[in-house]
């Protein structure tokens, strides 16, 4: 992941989880809550199931840190877990749903961001995700909200890192022509409210 | 410092963000996400998780069960144990038909079962000939009786040649029996003409 983590302290995290030193599970939560708390609402749209999904996540990488080789980073190998495990409840939702369909289309739909702190172009940004095909937003919010390389991404999702990079750009074609039809063109702010305007 | 709504580079003419615009909007939402304190609660979840004792664990089913049993139609648990044990039946009684005999069981049983039936029907026809030989009156009616005793045999011999084409399973056994009808209608046959060149001048 791009987060600047050394190798050989990533190496050493790695080493005190297979310890099962609980301190060294708290850092890395601490490191990685929440952009996987992002991650699984991508995929899962309710906070309830994004929870469930990372806390199984969690639970899954202490569980399994054995199988760790150190192929790539530790939090790519845990965001596989975590993507994995989110894909596999929203099926399990999606059947739920179809079965009660009538009881759960009157339940409220994903928490709204909390966006007063963000850019209007970034509160846009939040609801165009939302319309991508499941896979452009993943891609799109794994590389360029959280930051991993295309590389790290293709490991994590299971694809061709070409793939990636092709998902990539059509999430950014389909961002760009939905927040341009959002948003009037900069040429339209009105020139009369400026300073020269108003003194004649 | 305040950020105006539209403060981005964008793309001309088209009102289009560029991608650098793009990437800067995304980098804004790497935030912590909103909510009732969801850190500590989430790491106590995680922490009772991996403190509760260690729930006996099923044996890992492999692949193969659910591989089967999606191309015969069943999913999930059924496949998972109906597969498998239809199998075990499968090879449970496999093991009691090997246990049984040499693998060429089947083979010996039917010679068995053909030579008893020959062998019956050998001595079942030396003994109703005897007893057509003693019954049949002489002269002219003989040839009447043996005559008619004969169109019964050829119709047990179609009788046979059906259950034979019917079953060709139990083809071997009825083969056996055909051949014996055959001797006797064979043997009757030749009985008829000798009464014929007894008759004859």
């Amino acid at each position: 992941m791009g987060r600047g983590d050394p190798r050989l302290a990533e190496d050493e995290l790695a080493a005190a989880l297979r310890r099962g030193e609980r301190s060294a599970l708290r850092r890395f939560y601490d490191e990685q809550r929440d952009a996987a708390l992002r991650t699984a609402l991508r995929i899962l749209g309710q906070r309830a199931d994004a929870e469930d999904a990372v806390h199984d996540a969690f639970v899954a990488l202490q569980a399994g840190i054995a199988g760790f080789r150190g192929r790539g980073t530790l939090a790519a190998w845990f965001f596989r877990i975590l993507t994995r495990r989110c894909l596999e409840l929203r099926r399990r939702r999606a059947r739920e749903r179809a079965d009660t369909a009538g009881r759960l289309s009157e339940l409220p739909g994903p928490p709204a961001p909390a966006g007063a702190a963000l850019g209007e172009l970034a509160r846009a940004l939040d609801a165009a995700l939302g319309e991508l095909p499941l896979r452009q937003r993943l891609v799109f919010g794994l590389t360029e909200i959280e930051g991993f390389r295309s590389v790290e991404v293709a490991r994590i999702l299971g694809l061709d890192a070409g793939t990636v990079r092709f998902h990539l750009f059509r999430a950014r074609r389909a961002l760009q022509q939905r927040l341009a039809a959002h948003r009037p063109p900069v040429d339209v702010v009105p020139l009369a409210l400026s300073g020269e305007g108003a003194e004649s | 410092m305040s950020r105006e709504p539209f403060d981005v580079p964008r793309e001309p003419c088209d009102g289009r963000p560029s991608d650098e615009a793009l990437g800067r909007a995304a980098r804004e939402l790497r935030r912590p996400l909103p909510g009732p304190d969801p850190a500590d609660r989430l790491w106590e979840r995680i922490e009772a998780s991996l403190d509760a004792p260690a729930r006996p664990a099923w044996p890992a089913w492999p692949a193969w069960p659910a591989w089967i049993g999606a191309r015969v139609g069943r999913r999930g648990p059924g496949a998972r144990v109906l597969v498998p044990a239809a199998l075990a039946a499968a090879g449970l009684v496999l093991a009691a038909w090997l246990a049984a005999g040499t693998p060429d069981a089947p083979a010996a049983l039917l010679a068995r079962t053909e030579a008893a039936l020959l062998g019956e029907e050998t001595a079942t026809l030396e003994r109703e000939l005897a007893r057509l030989e003693a019954s049949l009156p002489s002269g002219e009616a003989r040839e009447p009786l043996l005559s008619a005793q004969i169109a019964r045999l050829d119709a047990n011999l179609a009788q046979c040649r059906a259950a034979t084409a019917r079953n060709p399973l139990n083809r071997s056994v009825r083969r056996s029996l055909l051949d014996s009808s055959r001797r006797k209608a064979a043997l009757l046959r030749s009985l008829l003409s000798e009464t014929s060149t007894d008759e004859e001048p």
